[in-house]
């Protein structure tokens, strides 16, 4: 299952300066203790010439790099809307290419039910994942097979939700 | 014409409530049933206990309705990561849960 916190993290993550702790690299044989402690309260900037290093928490990473992750997937989203509703075509190839399976309505629905979430998901009125959840759930709703539709054709499943 | 689905073996008895009758619409249901019970069993018989006692209960990104005009009423549950449940409420039988789909597309 997806990080829980990544949502809210995009949201209040506070930014921490990268600067604030700065050792060279000789300091981590010289106080290795002290940098590594450290370290597990705040990034440590290792000042190396060309080429800078953070000592972190895994868990601040996977973090970061998590929220990043779904800033990618909502700018596709946001792109692949953009041409939709502009009528410029639908995404090609992009990881959102499964909404075309949609009719407009249906596609203003699964914004309008995305938006809800993410309300929810910024004020912890809901866990994050749920947002997952939804667009993991559209995505399936999307596939259709072949029998599938034939035996919904022949039904007439009733409205229960 | 439906008829009932297999009961994988090792699925956990009922609970308090009556449970749901799972019928299957067709054939296709019930081959795509008995490659997914034999693909895991373990997993076929979790959605067949939670189907017979809750089947429109939700339970995020593993069973819910889904979307779309044409499936108004058609829900899903995920057996695991390629195999799947797809089933509706039937007019007739309130306590009858009526299998569209099942089986694997991914």
């Amino acid at each position: 299952m997806p990080d829980r916190r990544r949502i809210r993290m995009i949201v209040r993550m506070p930014q921490p300066r990268l600067d604030r702790y700065v050792v060279k690299p000789t300091d981590l044989n010289r106080r290795s203790g002290e940098i590594l402690e450290r370290a597990g309260r705040y990034p440590v900037l290792i000042a190396r010439a060309d080429d800078p290093l953070i000592l972190a928490r895994h868990e601040w990473v996977s973090t970061l790099l998590g929220s990043e992750a779904r800033a990618d997937l909502l700018a596709e989203l946001s792109g692949y809307l953009t041409r939709r509703l502009t009528g410029a075509g639908g995404d090609e190839g992009g990881s959102f290419d499964w909404l075309n399976a949609f009719g407009d309505t249906e596609v203003r629905e699964f914004v309008s039910e995305l938006r809800a979430a993410i309300r929810d998901a910024q004020a912890s009125a809901i866990e994050p994942d749920v947002v997952d959840a939804i667009v993991h759930e559209w995505h399936e709703s999307a596939i259709r097979p072949r029998e599938y539709v034939r035996t919904l054709k022949r039904t007439a499943p009733i409205r229960r939700r | 014409m439906s008829e009932p689905l297999r009961e994988p073996s090792g699925t956990a008895p009922p609970g308090t409530d009556e449970p749901y009758r799972i019928e299957a619409a067709g054939g296709s249901v019930v081959k795509g049933w008995a490659r997914t019970i034999k693909a895991d069993t373990k997993a076929a018989a979790r959605a067949f206990a939670y189907i017979r006692d809750h089947p429109f209960q939700r339970y995020p990104g593993r069973c819910f309705p889904l979307r779309g005009a044409d499936q108004r009423g058609v829900w899903q549950y995920e057996v695991n990561d390629r195999y799947r449940l797809r089933y509706s409420a039937v007019k007739s039988d309130p306590r009858k849960v009526l299998v569209l789909y099942a089986g694997d597309y991914h």
